[in-house]
Formats: C-alpha cells, structure tokens, sequence
C-alpha cells in the first residue's frame, strides 16, 4: 500500500511538472478559491462577532422573550414600517425571570417594554410665551423681564420679514403688521404689570399665530428595570447627564440620534458639510453641499432670538470683524458669514462653535430638562406623561451611529403609562357612559335606511334649558416622579432580554429557555431576529456571502472539470501506456484524483497564507463602514477582520472537495481508455 | 335687529322650505340663502353651553368614549370642550380663540397650539363639528338635484371653500331636509373630490332663545363615518343645551386650567 502511494505520489509530481501550464492555471484557480473562501468566512464571522457586540451587549442582549401568541414579530430597532408592533403581552414578569434564571449559561434577565412616544416641540414664540406664561404665574420677576425682551425680539424679527415680503410682494398682510406694531409698543408691555393674563392671552391668540409653527418629533423608548439594565448592558456609556437614579422615573437619549435628527438646523447643516470636507469633497465641486449650505443661510435669522440679549452684541462684533465689516444689525451678517466656501469654511466652522452655538440651546431640550411624551395607549385614549432626561448616551464603538442610538432608554413605569393597558375599571365606566347617552348601534352599510327609513319626517324635539354645571372627579395629575424599584423587577413587560455568559453556546441555551418559558405562553429568538431590519439584515448578508462563496465554487469545479478533461485528453497515450503496462482502472482513477488532490492541497496552503496576510492587513487598517446600517453591521465606524483555524481549515478542505470533485469526471473518461487506442494514437 | 333677522330667516323658511322642490335650479343667490337659513336657525345671539357623548370606534382597536361640556360664544369666535369623563380624560380641554386652537393635559400641566384638523381626542370630530355653523360665510354653494335619503325629500347642494376660508374640508356636499331644513347628510371632501368622511344628523333639537327671541335648533344626534379609513365611525350624542349667559373669563386658559385643580 506505501509502495502504491509513493508510485502515485511519484507520478502526481511528474505528471504535476510535466504539465507546468495546467498545473499553474488548475493551482491558481484553487489557490484563489481558497484565498476567497477563508477570506469571506473570516469577514463573515467578525461582522456576526462586531454586529453581536454592538447589539447584543447594548440592547438586544442574546435571547429575547416574547408572546406566542404575538401579532407581529418582534424588532427592537423598529421593522420595515417603524410602527408599534402587537407583539403580544408578559403578564407577569417575576416567573418569568425566575424560569430563565435557572438555565445555565444565562448571566443577566431584564424586562422591557417598547412604546413610540411624540414630544411635541412648540415654535420659538409659542415656547417663549408658555415660558412666560409660568414665570408670571411663578412670580418671577426677573424671568418675566428677560422673556418679554426675547417675545419683542421675536416680533422685531418677524416685522423685519414681514416688511421684507411687503417691499417685494403687495400682499394682503390680514392685519399682521397692526399686530406686531402693538407687540412693540410700550403700551401693550405696561400691560403685562397691570393684567398679565390678558395681555398674555393677546399674545397668545394675536402675535403667536405669526411665529414659525411647531412641531413633532418621535421617540421610540425602550422602557425597563434601569437598574437590572446597567449592570447587563455594559456598553451603554452616559456622555452628559447621569444615569437614572434607582427609583426615580427618566429617559436616556442617544447621542448620535440627537445629532442627526433634532439638532438646531444650522449646526446640523454645518456639521454635514464639515463630515463631507473631511473626506475630500469640497463645497466648490459640490452642488449638494452648496445647497446644504444655503439651507444654514435660511435657517440663521432664528439665531438673533435664541441668543441672550446681553450676548448680542459680543456676537456681532465677533462675527463683523471675521466679515471685515462694521458691527451692524445681526441677521444680514450672519446670512454673509455663513456664504461660505472651502477657504473659509473651517475657520468659521468653529468660530460659529465657539462664538454663536455655546450661547444657544442647539437641541429641542437638554440635560436635566423635563419633556412631556405623548403616546396613543392601548386603551385607545392618548396619554402625556413628563418625564425628565437625566442623560445622554452612546453604545461604545458605534459612537456615531444614529441607528444604535435610535432608542431612548426609559424606565418601565413610565413605558406601562405610555403603552396603557387597558382596564376592566374603563370598560365599566364605558358601559355606564354608553348606556346614559341612550344611543343605538349603526352599521355603516345600512346607515341611512336605519336613520331615515323610519319616519316621513325628521325628528325635532322642543328642550327646555337645562344647566350643565360641569363637576369633575378628581384629575390624574402627575405628582410622583419616583417608585419603588422593586415594582420594576415584577409585573407587567413586553419583552424580556437575556444575556448569556458564553455565546458560542447561544443555539442550546435559546433551546433551553425556550423549553423554560415555554409553559408560560412565551416564546425565544436570538438577537438577529429580535432586533428587527438591522439584526436581519446580518442573516441576510451572511446568506448573500455564503451564496456567492456556493455559485464561485460551482463556476471553479466547471472550470477546473474542463480544464482536467483537456488535460486528461492530452494524457490518452500515458494512461494507455500505463495500461499496456498492466495499471488497473482503478490505479488510474486514484492517479488522476491523487494528482489534483496533490495540486489542492499546495494550492489550498498558498491560498490560505495569502489570505492569512491579507486579513493580518485588513486587521490593522480595518474595513470602512461608509453608511450608517454597516457601522451598526460592523460594530463602530471601521471593521478589524480577525481570522481563526476554523476559517483556515474550511477554505482548504472546501477547495481540497472542489478539486476532488472536478476529476470524478475526467477521471472516469482516463479509465476508459485502452491500451490498443493509446498505441494507434502512438503510431 | 337681531330679532328682525331671525324673523325675516323664519319667514324665509316658511316660504321658500316648503316650496323648494318647486324649484327647478335655484339661483345662486336662493342657495346662500338656503345655506344662511342653515346657519341662522343653529346659530345663537347669546352664549351657548351643552354636555356630549363621544364616541369612536377603530377597526382593531377598542372602542373609546368621551363626554364632554362645550362652552360657545359665537359672537366673539370663542369655543371651549372640556373632557369631563372618563376618569382618566377629566380636566383635558380645547380652547378656540380666533383662529387658534389650544389643547391642555391636566395630567402634565401644558397647553399645546394645535392644528384646524386636530381629531377632538382622538376621534374622527374636529373644531368644527362643534363650532359655529358658518356654511354661507365659508362656501360657494351649488345645486345638485332633488334626492331621497331614505323616506326624507332632500336638496343635495355641492359647496366649494371660498378662497381664505378657514375650513377643515375645501369640497362639501350637503344633503337639507326639505320640510325642516336641516341638514341631514355631509359629505366632505379633499381638493381632489376624494371622499374623506360621511356624517349624518339623524335627530335635532330645537331650545328657545331669549336673546334671539326665536328657536335655536342643534343636532341631537351626529354620526360620522370615516370614508379613508374604512370601518371607523364617531358618534356624538348632544344634551342640556342652556343658552343663558356665560362667565365673562370663561374663556382664558386659567378658566380650563382652574377645572382641573
């Protein structure tokens, strides 16, 4: 047996020499499916391990449990519609910790819930005036003077606009300039000492309606046991703020969501184009940063109210100077300071850092503030609730990522409230409700035959004047801002996430949860599941991968099988020879698929140890991540590919099977060659 | 001059109502003055109070029900709604001033600027079902035909917004009982004549008014059924209308505000 291996071997070099040119074409061919296959694994599994970290020990953790019995599947970072998925109810959460916690490889259980909340966010006078409205109802005097003054500088603003569109348009102004004439007048703001509630309900109705509309931005809240949640999710890091105090009710936001979505537009215009210059695009080639640009320019006349009134004239000085230009009025000077091109723009990038955004709020509410979150309950009715941000927060490595940070973090009091279960308490009160108004049920298909179709005539009735004194029970008005953690630690949850201590184990131990909660009408997913769009979007692109490695390595066996039949045909006087010579068939077929084995195998090692170097590299200059959905996939701005033995090992037994493969049929067309065919061809 | 009006409307009804089928096309000038007949008859001189029941149902979802006190002042465009049940809804408030519309959460303490279309809490109502009827001041009225609605002879008049007019709906189709001329079927509708929802007034009820010397009707019975989303419907149940004179401050957001305390 060693004497035919070492024949075999003997041949399979010679014949492997003999023939350099198929040799080097079959080789390399191998040799770059090699490179591909270990090449893709090793991305493939570093993007699984990044996406895992950066989700996994942020948010999703490894395991979530849900209702069997949901409507919708679950995703944590929103599905395809973003909406408020049904994804069922956990009753009780307490059992449900209890049944996981017993499962070995389970490190951390917290409850959670998910609800989408609106802030509604006013326009600057309504803020203003509302702001006013309490300081005069506080009695602050000194609150009181400095928001009069910012409500006149509104008004300035706008009487300036409004005479701008007058000069240039004959439009109608509907009384507009008489009202702001009276919102500068000294008359109208003696009022405010005499009867402050009146003069502020003018405002209100008169000048407001002229201001800038408000408007709405969402939340989408992750509401859970904050405590339990900071110890298990240890990538969660507060950049400003504190975390939320045990007990106490608050919401963390996302740096990067903040940023992207609800920073004051001019800083957000000037952050874009500055992101944009330092990756080599420059304003004068870029006709959408030019109108990047130009949106800054229409959004800066809010600039002259939202700075203090005693900071207005530093800003103008600075800014003029920077211009060249005599300090005059504030709008038209920084309508030229931001025409700016690819000279200038960093200089002025960080002047308006420096001089103008450290003296304004750049985000609809900051650090310590308290904002109202509005949502539609599942009783049906909408529900506000305050709720004060403690801090802000970044998932370590995907800093920048605004889809990371697209959840707010809350604590699950406060999501119970905004989600809004219904009550059998409500249903009884509808019932009476319903009753006392003495209504009949319509369909709407019949609607008018039952309305109309009864009588001749329409039913007018003659009431004599009842009074309707209006009594109301007492009102749920929000007093408490704390509760007792405990109550965070049992009841009601949507979800309940679980981290596990070794996720290389993550199939058997979801199996094993499965199991556990299974009795409890709950179900298990893993992480890529649960998360939604982003955590499939990891399935989707380890699938595209391995389909592209399956089609590569089907177009190299076509290749490889054409290139062994040539040169198998080449061959036909060598076999027959060897036939003549009393070689058996099957001495033959183990000759060819030794050969090529043979070439396999060096390939392979070459194949491999280039893409060992080549992943070595990649390790140390890492994969850009240009969009944001692959910063989350990579898990931070830059993917450092790593490689294992398992990697290695796959690529060289994959290839080592292709080549194996590829010779079944020119191996079998060598067996049936003849001596007699072998010694005509010879002649 | 008030009372001369209402009796100069009333004669009006009593000539032209029962004669109106006679009418082939009526002119335009008739139809404004069908359409002011429709406003005046709801329309009060003094203060106008009254208590409802709201209801909405969603496909999907629960059912939802409000009741409510509405406060009117139509003389100075003034309309206030204060949720009165159920327990959790007590206290939340829309405050109409001119043209703006307020909403107020006890439960948080703020008031928020809200838009003509709001939903009244949620349901397929907005501003207008409660306010003022304004038809003639608002609309271009136009004649469709005669139409049966059920046993009901009606005159089906399609109005179009007049340009500044401060209407949720631009397109309006209106359906007014011949003998009592009242309205008993709206349909309003986007720029694109899309159907958007479809209300019915099934029952009125009239009130003696002292300041205007002359009945004030008001539908007893409104339901309204969204044409968008199909399956969703708001039913809005209209008592203890009392047209004496309101508080002069009633109003004011410290008024709503003072409800809640």
């Amino acid at each position: 047996m060693t004497a035919v291996i070492k024949l075999l071997l003997q041949l399979g070099v010679q014949s492997l020499l003999a023939h350099r040119t198929k040799s080097l074409i079959v080789g390399g061919l191998l040799a770059f499916g090699t490179f591909l296959v270990v090449t893709s694994l090793a991305v493939l599994d570093s993007v699984t391990r990044a996406t895992r970290a950066s989700l996994v020990e942020s948010i999703a953790g490894d395991v979530q449990i849900y209702s069997k019995d949901a409507k919708d599947s679950l995703a944590l970072l929103g599905g395809i519609g973003f909406g408020t998925e049904d994804i069922g109810e956990i009753d009780s959460y307490g059992p449900v910790r209890d049944a996981v916690l017993k499962v070995d490889n389970v490190a951390g259980v917290v409850p959670m819930g998910i609800a989408n909340a609106a802030v509604a966010s006013p326009g600057d006078l309504d803020r203003t005036l509302n702001a006013l409205r309490e300081a005069v109802k506080g009695n602050d005097a000194a609150n009181v003077m400095l928001l009069a003054d910012r409500v006149r500088t509104i008004a300035r603003v706008l009487q300036d606009q409004q005479q701008k569109q007058a000069a240039v348009a004959a439009s109608e102004n509907n009384g507009a300039g008489e009202v702001l004439a009276r919102a500068l007048s000294d008359e109208l703001w003696a009022g405010m000492t005499t009867d402050p509630l009146a003069t502020l309900d003018w405002l209100d109705t008169k000048l407001a309606p002229l201001g800038e509309q408000g408007n709405q931005f969402y939340l989408r809240l992750v509401g859970t046991d904050l405590d339990g949640f900071k110890q298990t999710f240890k990538r969660i890091k507060i950049v400003d703020g504190e975390y939320v105090p045990s007990g106490t009710r608050g919401v963390l936001v996302g740096q990067a969501f903040l940023d992207r979505r609800l920073k004051f537009a001019v800083a957000m215009h000037l952050d874009t184009i500055h992101n944009e210059l330092v990756k080599g695009q420059t304003i004068a080639a870029n006709k959408t940063l030019q109108d990047t640009l130009a949106k800054a320019r229409r959004a800066s006349p809010r600039l002259v109210y939202m700075l203090p009134p005693k900071d207005l004239p530093v800003v103008t000085a600075s800014i003029a100077a920077e211009l060249g230009k005599p300090p005059g009025e504030l709008a038209p000077l920084l309508v030229d300071f931001l025409t700016m091109d690819d000279t200038n723009f960093e200089r002025r990038y960080q002047m308006f850092y420096d001089v103008i955004a450290a003296r304004v709020q750049l985000y609809p509410f900051q650090v310590g503030d308290t904002i109202t979150l509005t949502s539609f309950t599942k009783s049906g009715y909408l529900r506000s609730i305050n709720v004060k941000v403690w801090g802000i927060y970044v998932i370590e490595g995907l800093e920048s990522s605004d889809i990371a940070s697209a959840l707010s973090i809350t604590d699950l009091m406060t999501f119970r409230e905004l989600y809004g279960r219904r009550t059998a308490a409500l249903d009884a009160e509808l019932v009476k409700m319903k009753a006392a108004s003495g209504a009949k049920e319509v369909n709407r298909e019949d609607a008018e035959a039952a309305l109309f179709g009864g009588s001749d005539a329409v039913e007018v009735q003659a009431v004599a004047e009842s009074a309707a004194e209006v009594v109301l029970d007492k009102v749920d008005r929000q007093e408490s801002f704390t509760f007792d953690p405990k109550d965070a630690n049992e009841g009601f949850a949507l979800t309940t996430a679980v981290l596990l201590k070794d996720p290389d184990k993550a199939r058997a131990t979801q199996r094993e949860i499965s199991a556990a909660v299974a009795p409890l009408g709950l179900q298990a997913v893993n992480w890529q599941t649960a998360t939604g769009i982003v955590g499939q979007l990891t399935m989707v692109v380890s699938g595209v991968l391995l389909g592209a490695i399956f089609i590569l390595f089907l177009v190299t066996t076509v290749i490889l099988n054409n290139s062994l039949v040539m040169a198998t045909l080449e061959r036909v006087a060598e076999i027959g020879t060897l036939r003549a010579i009393g070689a058996q068939k099957r001495f033959v077929n183990a000759m060819i698929t030794f050969e090529t084995a043979t070439l396999g195998a060096l390939a392979g090692v070459v194949g491999a140890l280039t893409s060992v170097l080549f992943i070595t590299w990649l390790s140390k200059v890492g994969i850009p991540a240009p969009a944001d959905v692959l910063q989350v996939l990579f898990g931070g701005p830059r993917l450092y590919p790593t490689l294992t033995a398992s990697n290695v090992v796959a690529g060289v037994v994959a290839t080592l099977i292709v080549g194996v493969f590829a010779t079944l049929y020119p191996a079998r067309l060598a067996m049936r060659v003849q001596p007699v065919v072998a010694m005509q061809g010879k002649e | 001059m008030k009372a001369s009006t209402s009796f100069v409307v009333a004669a009006f009804v009593a000539a032209v109502a029962p004669s109106a089928h006679a009418l082939a096309v009526p002119s335009e000038a008739e139809l404004v003055q069908m359409l002011t007949v429709v406003d005046d008859r709801q329309q009060n001189t003094g203060d106008y109070r009254s208590t409802a029941y709201l209801e909405q149902k969603e496909r999907g979802k629960e059912d939802t029900a409000f009741e409510v006190a509405f406060y009117r002042r139509d003389a100075d465009d003034k309309l206030m709604i204060l949720f009165t049940k159920p327990k959790t809804e007590a206290g939340k408030g829309y405050l109409r001033l001119d043209k703006n519309l307020f909403f107020y959460d006890p439960t948080v303490g703020k008031w928020e600027r809200r838009t003509e279309r709001e939903r009244i809490g949620g349901t397929n109502s907005n501003r207008q079902d409660f306010d003022e009827s304004r038809l003639a001041v608002e609309y271009t009225p136009k004649y469709v035909g005669e139409e049966k609605l059920g046993k009901l002879d009606t005159h089906h008049l399609s109005l179009t917004a007049k340009e500044g007019a401060d209407v949720a709906y631009p397109l309006v189709d209106l359906w007014i009982d011949k003998a009592s001329g009242n309205i008993l079927k709206r349909e309003d509708k986007a720029l694109s004549a899309k159907l958007l929802r479809t209300t019915y007034y099934p029952k009125w009820n009239k009130v003696y008014s002292e300041s205007k010397k002359a009945d004030v009707f008001f539908p007893a019975e409104i339901r309204i059924f969204d044409e968008v989303e199909k399956g969703n419907s708001s039913l809005i149940v209209i008592r203890d209308v009392d047209l004496k004179p309101l508080d002069a401050n009633l109003f004011t957001k410290a008024w709503l505000e003072s409800k809640s305390r």
